[in-house]
């Protein structure tokens, strides 16, 4: 009954868990989590929508935020000139948080692995674009290789059309992308 | 001086915005069937069976949204000029505005006419997406409504022959799949962190319902929205984000503490919650195949039909099932155990072993953070203006701080009626006075 949090909760701690050197941006948690539900299909019920910072769900951050206060993971503030971030490591009750849902973990053990293996080594910005090719391709009408640069400009204007046809056409090459075009 | 017809404006008293203006063609937009339908939809589902004043409709929220919505466009395109053109390429024209204030004024107007009966209670009947895991939200339903019955209102009303809106730029906008980011950057006035859905509904619903809770300063937060250029996390470049000035910072704080005091007290409230459940358990009853019909084309038609008017047709005449009976017996499931609010990993153990203790007599566990109404993240940006730097909320609240470090995760348990009392002596005898 109600095993979705768990799910949810033991899926983040795992993702970072993972991740090289054990820890991953907020920005990137989150986009690791659009490509596990949207390319894998992992049934955790997060709606990713699209924004200016593209695919983003507010339900992952309140998830990390209670993750954090039941110590499978620990949230520090990062602060840059003009802006701030999050960097988020395995808090020492991790285990436990993952024993709770270790079916569903083994379960989806391969998809885990899949996305901490190719893009968990990529910068915020990289999984940025990255995931808004791959929400552009899914979600809007678009059928073409074309289509989908025109639009994920429009969105990122700072990638040039070059890199993000590049890039599309990497994920289309590994099956990420469906466009046929 | 005589003016075309579509250029007339109309107003609807509005019991918490006074005066709403519309135009002509947003006129005909209201007049339209799928439109009027909002009227039958009741905002908060069951609610006044706990605050029996909650009888207003999505009808009126609706109209707020949109008044709201023109309120923090206005007040951004003017305090934020330079940012927009430097960011989003607006000219100093004003025509990109106006254009662009007409598509976020049909969008608000427009997120909710694909709401299912009694509102978000019903929600978790939408059927999953194609070969997905994933469900439909109202937004998706919302969306194509809108580009498959008011293309025509919208698109061939003679007040669009300047501006040549498409009812895909509106759809779009509201389910997210827009390719403008422009639209994008708009978008979280309607969907986001300081929204205006947010801010309607907490409002007209303390009204409606006569509590204070949700109340906060409006204008405050108007007067101080704000486009800032902040560089996101793992950016090279900066980008356009919405937030509010350093000196409204209070009234975001205001506005956080509404939304946590209304979801406590109202929308997570333990009657409420056990008559949401009901409903639910009610319509998949009644609905074939216990789901709405998916929004396609051929099925659209068939989902606007239902409206709370059909669904309580359907619960006089006893077709709701054994909940169907319960609502209208009023005989709810009882609340014997609720969890702390932000429970720790010792009230999980609890709940565990209390499952076990209750066995059958344990009727339903229901989750906040399943509502529909979150808390959510409390995170509002602040730019502070002297020196150009943006934070977070949390970083100038320790309330708000405190709210974002132990979000809302509370648990109900529920027992029959006649078994509340048994089940509660359990919970004492296992937990004592420990929640």
């Amino acid at each position: 009954m109600n095993d979705t949090m768990w799910h949810r909760l033991a899926l983040l701690t795992a993702l970072v868990q993972q991740a090289p050197q054990q820890r991953l941006g907020r920005t990137a948690l989150m986009k690791l989590l659009f490509l596990l539900t949207t390319v894998r299909d992992v049934p955790v019920g997060y709606r990713f929508r699209m924004y200016t910072y593209g695919p983003f769900d507010s339900e992952v951050l309140s998830d990390v935020d209670y993750a954090a206060r039941l110590d499978a993971v620990s949230v520090e503030m990062e602060r840059y000139p003009n802006g701030y971030g999050y960097v988020i490591q395995p808090g020492s009750a991790a285990q436990d948080i993952m024993d709770r849902a270790q079916p569903f973990l083994e379960a989806h053990q391969p998809d885990i692995d899949w996305v901490t293996e190719t893009f968990a080594p990529l910068a915020a910005g990289d999984l940025e674009l990255l995931s808004t090719i791959v929400y552009v391709d899914r979600e809007h009408r678009v059928s073409t290789l074309d289509e989908i640069v025109s639009t994920v400009q429009e969105i990122k204007p700072r990638f040039t059309s070059a890199t993000i046809r590049q890039e599309a056409k990497r994920l289309q090459e590994t099956g990420v992308v469906a466009c046929s075009a | 001086m005589a003016h075309a017809t579509h250029e007339r404006t109309y107003e609807f008293r509005c019991p918490v915005h006074g005066f709403i203006e519309v135009n002509d063609w947003e006129r005909s937009v209201i007049d339209h069937p799928v439109f009027q339908r909002l009227r039958r939809i009741r905002q908060l589902g069951w609610t006044d069976y706990v605050y029996p004043g909650s009888t207003h409709t999505r009808f009126e929220h609706s109209l707020g949204v949109m008044h709201v919505v023109t309120r923090m466009y206005n007040a951004i395109s003017q305090q934020s000029r330079a940012v927009l053109q430097s960011q989003l390429g607006y000219d100093t024209t004003g025509v990109g505005t106006s254009r662009d204030r007409q598509l976020m004024r049909f969008a608000a107007l427009l997120h909710d006419t694909g709401h299912a009966p009694f509102s978000h209670a019903s929600e978790e009947l939408l059927p999953n997406r194609p070969g997905t895991n994933r469900k439909y939200g109202h937004e998706d339903y919302s969306a194509e409504i809108i580009r498959r019955r008011l293309k025509d209102v919208i698109e061939k009303h003679p007040a669009n022959e300047n501006m040549r809106l498409t009812v895909d730029e509106i759809a779009s906008l509201i389910d997210g799949t827009s390719g403008n980011r422009r639209v994008l950057f708009w978008r979280e006035l309607l969907d986001g962190q300081m929204d205006a859905d947010r801010m309607d509904y907490l409002l007209r619903d303390s009204l409606h319902l006569g509590v204070q809770y949700g109340r906060f300063d409006l204008d405050r937060i108007v007067a101080t929205a704000t486009a800032v250029e902040m560089m996101p996390e793992g950016s090279a470049g900066v980008e356009c984000r919405l937030a509010v000035a350093k000196g409204g910072w209070h009234a975001a704080v205001g506005l956080i503490l509404a939304r946590y005091f209304m979801f406590t007290q109202v929308y997570f409230h333990k009657t409420r919650v056990a008559y949401d459940l009901h409903l639910r358990h009610a319509l998949a009853h009644m609905l074939p195949g216990g789901v709405f019909p998916a929004p396609e084309d051929d099925k659209i038609d068939e989902y606007l039909k239902w409206d709370d008017w059909r669904v309580l047709g359907r619960l006089a005449e006893g077709k709701g099932g054994e909940h169907g009976q319960r609502l209208h017996e009023r005989r709810h499931f009882r609340q014997v155990w609720e969890s702390p609010e932000s429970p720790l990993a010792d009230a999980q153990e609890r709940l565990d072993a209390l499952r076990t203790e209750l066995g059958d007599l344990l009727v339903a566990a229901e989750r906040s953070e399943k509502s529909w109404y979150k808390t959510g993240n409390p995170d509002i940006r602040v730019a502070n203006e002297d020196s150009d730097e943006v934070q977070p909320l949390s970083d100038y609240s320790p309330v708000v701080k405190q709210l974002k470090e132990a979000p809302h995760r509370q648990v109900r348990l529920y027992a029959l009626p006649e078994n509340a009392d048994e089940g509660r002596r359990i919970v004492q005898e296992k937990l004592g006075g420990t929640s």
